[in-house]
C-alpha cells in the first residue's frame, strides 16, 4: 500500500483497543439510565423508529440516497453503528 | 428504564431543528418560547433556504432530518410549504411539531397532510395547557389523518407530575387512539411563560435530580434570528451565557457551528451521563451550595436548567471544559458508549 493510499483514520474497533485502560474500567462500571420512551417536551428525537420510517419511504430515489449515505458513513468509520442495532 | 449501553441513544446531529415561527393560535401558559397570536417573528424564506442548503451539504449529507417547530409551523402554511419543498429538494427528511389546530375536520386534515411534501414524522402536542386553545377533537382528527396518510406520529404531553389526574385522564383518552410508545410525556418546566405560573405548578419534588441521560441534546435547534442551541429545552432562555449555546448563523457557517458542537465536552457529557452526573461532580467539588435543595421529579430538563442557570456553576463548567483529562474522558466515553469517533478525531487523540 502506498503512503497516499494509507487510511488516515482508525476504525472504531482499533480506537477501542487504544483506549486508556483506566477509562475502559471506568466506562465498564458506568450506569447510564436511558429512558425507554423518550421525553417529549415538544421535540422529536431521531431514533430507530424514525430511521425505520425513513427506510420504508416509498420514494426509491430517497431510499437509494439513504443507502448511499449509510454506505458512505460505514466507509468513513462506521458512524451509523448506533442506528444499526 | 433501560440501562443497556447505547442501545437507545439517538445519534448526534442526524436530526436538526428549525424554529420556523413564534406565531401560534394558542398562547399556552407553559410555553417556553412564549409563542402566541401576537408574536409575528419568523424565519425569512431566504435565511431558511440558505441554512437548509448548508445543513444538507454538511459532511456530504450527514444530517437526515429537519424538524420544523415553532410556535405553530402550520400557522404560516405558505412558509411551511416552501421550507418543506426546499428541504425535500435537498434530500432532507421532514418532521413537524404541531398542536393540531388545523385539524378541525377529519377529511380536511387528511387533505392538508396529503397536500404537503412527504412528512416523515409528526409530533402532535396536547395537554391541559394546549386544550384551553385547541380542542381534543382536533387532536383526534390529526391522529386519524396521520394514520390515513401513513405518517408515523407521536403525541407529546406535558404534565406537572405524572400523578396529576388531568394528565392521567388525557393519557387514558390517548390510549384509545395510540400505542403507549407513541405517547411521550414531559414535565412542565418553569421557563418562558410557565415561569409566570411557577407557584401554581403541581410538581412532585425529590432530593435527587432525574438520573437519566440527556437525549434532547443530540438534536441542535436553529432559531429565526440565526442562534443555534444544543437543544430546544429551557436552556434557550439563558441566551448566550451557557455551554449549549452553539453560535449564530449570522456570524458563522453551519459547518463551523456543527463541527464545534462535536467537540463541546459539556454537551456530550450530558448525552453520556446526564445532568445528575454533573450534580454529583459539583457536590464533590464543594459547589453544593450552588445547587438547589430539591429537584422536580422525573424532569431531566429542570435538573439541567438548575445547574446551568447558576453563574458560578457555569464558570466551573467552563474551567472543566478546558481540562484535558475531562475532554479525553468524554471523547473516549463517546466511543465506548455511543460508538462515536468524531471528537477523538477532531481533538486529535
Amino acid at each position: 500500500m502506498s503512503a497516499s493510499a494509507k487510511p488516515t483514520m482508525m476504525s472504531a474497533s482499533a480506537r477501542k483497543c487504544a483506549m486508556p485502560e483506566s477509562l475502559l474500567k471506568l466506562f465498564k462500571n458506568d450506569v447510564r439510565r436511558v429512558p425507554e420512551i423518550p421525553h417529549a417536551n415538544g421535540w422529536i428525537i431521531f431514533d430507530h423508529e424514525m430511521l425505520i420510517s425513513v427506510l420504508r419511504n416509498d420514494n426509491p430515489k430517497i431510499r437509494n440516497e439513504l443507502a448511499n449515505q449509510i454506505e458512505k458513513m460505514n466507509r468513513a468509520n462506521g458512524m451509523l453503528i448506533s442506528v444499526q442495532r | 428504564m433501560n440501562t443497556e449501553q447505547g442501545a437507545r441513544d439517538p445519534p448526534f446531529m442526524r436530526n436538526v431543528g428549525l424554529l420556523l415561527t413564534y406565531h401560534c393560535p394558542a398562547s399556552c401558559a407553559h410555553c417556553i418560547v412564549r409563542a402566541g397570536p401576537d408574536r409575528h417573528e419568523e424565519v425569512s424564506l431566504e435565511d431558511a433556504r440558505d441554512w437548509i442548503r448548508q445543513i444538507a451539504a454538511y459532511r456530504n449529507g450527514y444530517v437526515y432530518v429537519l424538524s420544523l417547530t415553532g410556535g405553530e409551523p402550520f400557522s404560516n402554511l405558505k412558509l411551511l410549504r416552501a421550507v418543506m419543498e426546499f428541504a425535500a429538494e435537498n434530500n432532507l427528511y421532514i418532521s413537524l411539531v404541531t398542536n393540531g389546530f388545523w385539524a378541525t375536520e377529519r377529511e380536511r386534515a387528511r387533505q392538508l397532510l396529503q397536500s404537503l411534501p412527504k412528512i416523515s414524522f409528526l409530533s402532535i402536542s396536547t395537554d391541559i395547557y394546549h386544550q384551553k386553545f385547541v380542542p381534543f377533537e382536533n387532536v383526534k382528527n390529526a391522529i386519524w389523518a396521520a394514520k390515513e396518510c401513513s405518517i408515523p406520529f407521536y403525541v407529546s404531553v406535558v404534565a406537572d407530575n405524572k400523578g396529576d389526574p388531568d394528565y392521567q385522564q388525557i393519557y387514558t383518552e390517548l390510549l384509545k387512539l395510540a400505542d403507549p410508545k407513541q405517547i411521550r410525556t414531559g414535565i412542565t418546566f418553569p421557563v418562558g411563560r410557565a415561569a409566570d405560573i411557577k407557584d401554581d405548578l403541581r410538581y412532585s419534588l425529590s432530593n435527587e435530580p432525574c438520573s437519566e441521560i440527556c437525549q434532547a441534546s443530540s438534536s441542535p435547534c436553529i432559531f429565526p434570528d440565526g442562534r443555534v442551541y444544543g437543544c430546544i429545552g429551557p436552556l434557550y432562555e439563558l441566551q448566550e451565557q451557557q455551554p449549549l449555546y452553539l453560535g449564530n448563523l449570522r456570524e458563522h457557517s453551519v459547518a463551523e457551528i456543527f463541527d464545534r458542537s462535536e467537540t463541546n465536552a459539556i454537551l456530550h457529557a450530558l448525552r453520556l451521563w446526564g445532568p445528575a452526573w454533573f450534580v454529583s461532580q459539583l457536590r464533590e467539588a464543594g459547589m453544593g451550595d450552588h445547587l438547589p435543595t430539591v429537584f422536580v421529579s422525573e424532569s431531566i430538563c429542570q435538573a439541567c436548567y438548575s445547574i446551568l442557570s447558576d453563574p458560578a456553576i457555569r464558570e466551573w463548567l467552563h474551567q472543566l471544559e478546558q481540562d484535558p483529562e475531562f475532554r479525553q474522558k468524554v471523547a473516549y466515553g463517546r466511543l465506548y458508549h455511543l460508538e462515536e469517533t468524531r471528537m477523538l478525531e477532531l481533538d486529535g487523540y
